[in-house]
């Protein structure tokens, strides 16, 4: 049952993307996220979107489980469309159905449902780009050694950077085992008769009560037993820690920048003044 | 006789040909059953032994509808329970099913209510939920004084027997239990043994322990399945899964460290019966021999 989500998973393998430096990841991730925010031409939102699903490819990640990510998006899509949709009015834009009833003014115009798809394609790409790049090919662990390592200038100014990061990373490797224990007690407390899927919201909510209570005494009992191990091992924040595996850029890091660098120029100048007169609407 | 086909009407419940795979379509696929039979017959102690990662806990959450088998059939008094979706809820209160660490479920705010749940949900009347809580409580021995504490101030055996009473409160034909034993000191497991001994003995229910002990399954149970690596390799009685002890040292399984004792008396000449797996029974076989003068 909550096993299937599949957002925010690691995928292992050694592919391109699994092998570079989680701090280049994090900052490719973040380029891309630009790249699809200034591609605001038609064609340029053609070419970032068929680069991102040719990232999987690069990933070596199965199709099935990047569409498995973009699935539980199908409402936050709908909703953008249909709020898109009927607020296309503006100047000189081409109306093809208006409704205006006091303060309600409903307008569908072709601009609107060209906005409509793109916010769309946006918000799915968006997702499948941060999926694959970070998310399905970093490790948990890794990913918050870079986080940490991108974050250490804020150590000068006294933030807890180091503590920080072992947070996320206690977090995120507690995800899975607190996702595995709802099963269990889920299935356990079904076998006694619980019943989450029937019945009003109030009693659905209260069937929740036989799983809450035992996952939380059982996330106090892990958080003590971790305590407990670290204190045993003398655990005493970052000062003076080193890594057993530090991190390091390689040849393929820098490649891969530069590869990012030459896309959003690309991409840049599809969207272009001079570039969108030939090749489509400026307006999505 | 591993894998006979079945009278379905012998068994209260038996499965037939079950195949379980987990992560289907996700790198993590990996198959946990393969093509597994057996039965568990009315009023008899039936063990299901192999090593961890056998499969044993998949196979028990097929037994009452948690898991559905993606090939083969699951049949409560020879009704597929699968034929009918609405009918699973009413089946998981006639095959109860205590899972690993049951304890970690517990969650009311005092021992009788938490008892209370199953029995609760199947929609009794309270006074009968109140007799059935004192019942199961008799069962596997929790002192009455008990029952208005907080299960989390309990010591972990005695927490293991709430959980327990908690499943025996909806009074199943069919007790799955998986690991009741596991992480208790000697003391703790003889109790919990003992309670599930005098369920069967005064309902007549079919109890399935689930254990990777052999001690404890020479001990208790009279039907024996045994599982290695997502196959089932021998089921029978005691005494015939136990005479292929070549087959389970063969999957490292072992035979009791008692029947291997005796084997090697047997070889050494003494006339000793050849189903002796429990040290009681060996040390009155053996006292018979010595005061018969054989030795
Ligand atoms: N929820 C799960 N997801 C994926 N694999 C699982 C899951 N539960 C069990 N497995 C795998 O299935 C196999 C059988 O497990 P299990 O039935 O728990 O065996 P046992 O109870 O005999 O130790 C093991 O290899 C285990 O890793
Ligand atoms: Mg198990």
């Amino acid at each position: 049952m909550i096993k299937d989500i599949t957002l925010g998973q690691y995928f292992p393998g050694d592919s391109f993307l699994h092998r570079l430096d989680p701090r280049m990841k994090i900052v490719l991730s973040m380029l891309f996220i630009v790249m699809i925010f200034l591609a605001s031409s038609l064609v340029s939102l053609l070419a970032v979107t068929v680069l991102t699903f040719l990232l999987p490819f690069v990933g070596k990640i199965p199709m099935k489980t990047v569409f498995g990510a973009i699935k539980p998006l199908r409402w936050v899509v709908l909703i953008m469309m249909v709020l898109f949709l009927f607020t296309g009015g503006g100047e000189g834009y081409h109306i093809l159905w208006e409704f205006h009833w006091q303060f309600i003014n409903l307008v569908i115009s072709v601009e609107g449902i060209l906005k409509a798809i793109a916010v769309s394609v946006r918000i799915v790409i968006l997702v499948v780009s941060v999926s694959v790049i970070l998310s399905y090919t970093t490790s948990p662990i890794a990913l918050a050694d870079g986080i940490e390592s991108l974050l250490s200038p804020l150590k000068r100014l006294r933030v807890p950077v180091h503590d920080f990061a072992m947070m996320i990373t206690i977090a995120m490797r507690f995800i899975p085992i607190l996702i595995e224990e709802t099963d269990k007690i889920m299935s356990a407390q079904t076998a006694r008769g619980a019943d989450f899927h029937s019945g009003s919201l109030v009693k659905r909510a209260k069937a929740l009560i036989p799983v809450f209570i035992p996952l939380f005494v059982s996330s106090v009992r892990h958080a003590d037993n971790l305590a407990t191990a670290m204190e045993c091992r003398l655990y005493r924040g970052g000062n003076n820690r080193t890594r057993m595996r530090s991190l390091c850029y390689a040849t393929r890091d820098l490649l891969a920048l530069f590869a990012m660098g030459l896309l959003l120029v690309g991409i840049i100048l599809l969207t272009a003044e001079v570039t969108y007169g030939y090749l489509g609407f400026r307006y999505v | 006789m591993t894998n006979k086909t079945f009278e379905k009407t012998e068994y209260i419940l038996c499965a037939e040909h079950l195949v379980y795979e987990y992560g289907i379509g996700t790198p993590f696929r990996k198959k946990a059953l393969d093509d597994v039979s057996f039965g568990v017959k009315k009023g008899r102690i039936t063990g299901i032994i192999g090593h961890t990662g056998s499969g044993k806990s998949t196979l028990v959450q097929m037994m009452n509808g948690l898991l559905k088998p993606q090939s083969g059939k699951v049949y409560f008094q020879g009704e597929d329970i699968h034929k009918d979706k609405a009918t699973l809820p009413a089946l998981r209160y006639k095959v109860g099913l205590v899972f690993q660490y049951p304890e970690y479920q517990l969650f009311e705010e005092s021992v009788r209510r938490d008892i209370a749940y199953g029995p609760s949900n199947m929609g009794l009347s309270e006074e009968a939920v109140a007799r059935r809580v004192e019942e199961a409580a008799e069962f596997v021995g929790l002192d009455k004084s008990l029952l208005d504490k907080s299960p989390f101030d309990l010591s972990g055996g005695q927490k293991r027997r709430v959980a327990i009473a908690g499943v025996i409160a909806m009074r199943p034909e069919v007790l799955i239990l998986d690991e009741p034993a596991s992480g208790l000191d000697p003391i703790g497991r003889k109790n919990i043994f003992e309670g599930l001994l005098r369920y069967r003995d005064s309902t007549g229910a079919a109890v399935v322990i689930v254990s990777h002990s052999m001690e404890d399954m020479a001990m208790y149970a009279e039907d024996i399945v045994v599982l290695s690596h997502d196959r089932l390799i021998l089921s029978g009685t005691r005494d015939e899964v136990f005479s292929h002890a070549d087959e389970l040292i063969a999957h490292s399984l072992d035979v009791p460290d008692i029947a291997r004792l005796a084997a090697r008396l047997r070889r050494a000449g003494l006339p000793l019966a050849a189903n002796l797996y429990t040290v009681e029974e060996t040390a009155k076989a053996i006292a018979a021999l010595l005061k018969g003068g054989t030795v």
